[in-house]
């Protein structure tokens, strides 16, 4: 059989393939469209937003943002070993991207934990709504983004992937990217401004 | 300069650090939101052209991933400036 070679360059193959990518726009969709219902509502009710956002934590936010900026700096370092053919250190990159990856979510869990006990939930107000769902949302984001790190390390530990054949680790790395961009368009509408 | 992933690494983690400041500075509302909206769009494109290798990439991938976060500037400055 006839082997076909696919160029990084080719409009067919953008990183990680054509599926991640239409994945990708949908997401991007989806959070620009809560984004914009977000900041009209906090148009109509500017102080109640203001004095809604003063409860939450910008450190913790902050913090969060160079977590994941860190645990996406540690996908693209694996992916660029594998692709040398360096599976040994690829495997350690990608195990500390999840090890720091899930840091976002133990410290989003303990930011959740302190608003139940305060008794903010859902219903508190529109802002809060619009907190806990698109914060969810993302946060369900993370969680799957762990879970295919960690089976894609499994698979490299396996030795299932070599500097030829690492278009699985590609995808996910794009899905994790993808959390990772999530928060940065959503962090400051949330959080800071 | 070669342009590597630990150095944009850094960037984005002095650029999260710059946001966070900014918001605390008690800047007049509305250069607070123009700074911290475009260095959150630098970051984005800087995770996509280093990170997800779009600096390699097909022009219509980094025309279609640019567009992204021009909307999205687009859509926060038109709705709360």
């Amino acid at each position: 059989m006839e082997n076909t070679v696919i160029s990084k360059k080719s409009i067919y193959y953008p990183p990680g393939g054509m599926l991640i990518w239409i994945v990708i726009s949908i997401e991007m969709l989806t959070f620009l469209m809560g984004i914009a219902a977000f900041l009209v509502s906090r148009n109509a009710e500017l102080s109640l937003f203001n004095e809604s956002q003063l409860m939450l934590n910008k450190t913790f936010g902050t913090i969060n943002t160079i977590v994941l900026i860190t645990s996406g700096y540690l996908v693209a370092e694996a992916v660029k070993k594998l692709a040398k053919g360096d599976s040994e250190k690829s495997y350690k990159y990608i195990m500390w991207a999840i090890i720091i990856g899930s840091l976002f979510l133990v410290l989003k869990a303990i930011e959740y934990n302190g608003k139940i006990n305060l008794g903010i939930a859902l219903e508190e107000n529109t802002f809060f709504t619009f907190y806990w769902l698109l914060t969810g949302f993302h946060f369900v984001h993370v969680l799957v983004g762990v879970v295919i790190l960690t089976i894609l390390m499994i698979q490299i530990k396996k030795g299932n992937y070599s500097a030829s054949d690492y278009t699985d680790v590609e995808t996910g790395a794009s899905f994790w990217h993808m959390c990772d961009l999530i928060w940065l368009i959503l962090f400051p509408i949330l959080y800071l401004i | 300069m070669k342009i590597t992933n630990k150095k944009i690494w850094l960037v984005l983690v002095l650029l999260t650090i710059a946001s966070f400041l900014t918001s605390k500075e008690g800047l007049v509302k509305d250069t607070s939101l123009i700074i911290i909206v475009l260095l959150s769009a630098f970051k984005f494109l800087s995770i996509g052209f280093q990170f997800m290798e779009l600096k390699h990439a097909h022009k219509f991938w980094q025309i279609f991933f640019s567009g992204i976060i021009v909307f999205y500037v687009i859509l926060v400055f038109s709705i709360s400036i």
